[in-house]
């Protein structure tokens, strides 16, 4: 039986530790840690890549090993929205994701026009696109 | 001889018993003892420092090693298991994240579009008017 507990404790220890050397080699690549390719599509973050936490980095690392099989335009896109994306502030990101994944689920032919409905949005006069978003009061936004 | 007649033999011997007087009874009994005795200590194995950590345990649990272990067991696999949930559910949250950034970063809608609450609002009454 002691050695049964033995075991178990040993099990457990082992298993902290690894979980702790796989955070510390998983959780900061630092920059010069990057394979050329990473580097070279992700050249937009590299000023803010000390700035960016662990979880965050390994995010971009994962888009980065997506990116060889976007399309040019999608590359493209990437590219150019890459760097507004990370500045924007924690809860910025989660609210355009939240708002993305009410957006995905309309039809895919209701999808296809949206592009077309954002243009229209934005050709409305100022005056009705501010009355589509009345400014929030503090006590919403405290929320 | 063959294997049913040894057999046979086999049995005939042991339905008479075991006729022991009571010194050889006793003999047993005490050689029995001994090596009882001899079996309890927990055998030092080819991890001493652990077996001794493991011993000074032991120790601490006194008498209640059994219940202990009964307990300690359980609660621990139960810890394994939660931590295995978290670190799975962790995963799954960060493949999801993963999934819709590069999906935001190239999608045909521009970022400022999932963030101006005024084209979120013209949506939802475009979809209410048809």
């Amino acid at each position: 039986m002691r050695r049964a507990l033995l075991v178990l404790a040993l099990c457990l220890a082992a298993g902290a530790a690894g979980a702790q050397t796989s955070k510390v080699k998983g959780g900061k690549p630092a920059w010069a840690e990057l394979t050329v390719e990473q580097q070279h599509t992700l050249a937009p973050l590299k000023a803010d890549w000390e700035s960016l936490d662990p979880d965050r980095r390994r995010k971009w690392i994962g888009i980065a090993k997506r990116y060889p099989g976007m399309k040019p335009q999608e590359q493209e896109r990437v590219q150019r929205r890459m760097q507004a994306w990370a500045k924007l502030t924690p809860e910025q990101r989660r609210q355009a994701r939240e708002n993305y994944k009410r957006i995905a689920k309309v039809p895919p032919e209701e999808r296809g026009k949206l592009g077309e409905q954002w243009a229209e949005y934005q050709a409305l006069p100022p005056s009705e696109r501010q009355n589509l978003a009345p400014p929030q009061t503090p006590a919403r936004k405290k929320k | 001889m063959n294997e049913s007649q040894f057999g046979d033999k086999i049995r005939h011997i042991l339905n008479q018993g075991l006729s022991l007087d009571s010194r050889k009874a006793a003999r047993l009994q005490a050689a029995r003892e001994l090596a009882l005795a001899r079996k309890r200590p927990e055998p030092v194995g080819v991890l001493a420092s652990a077996g001794v950590w493991a011993g000074n345990m032991a120790g601490d649990f006194g008498g209640w090693t059994g219940l202990s272990l009964r307990l300690l067991v359980p609660v621990a696999m139960l810890l394994i298991g939660f931590g295995a949930i978290y670190t799975w559910q962790q995963n799954q949250r960060a493949a999801e994240v993963e999934e819709i950034d590069a999906q935001l970063l190239t999608g045909d809608l521009p970022i400022d579009a999932y963030l101006d609450r005024g084209f979120q609002n013209y949506l939802k009454t475009r979809a209410a008017e048809e």
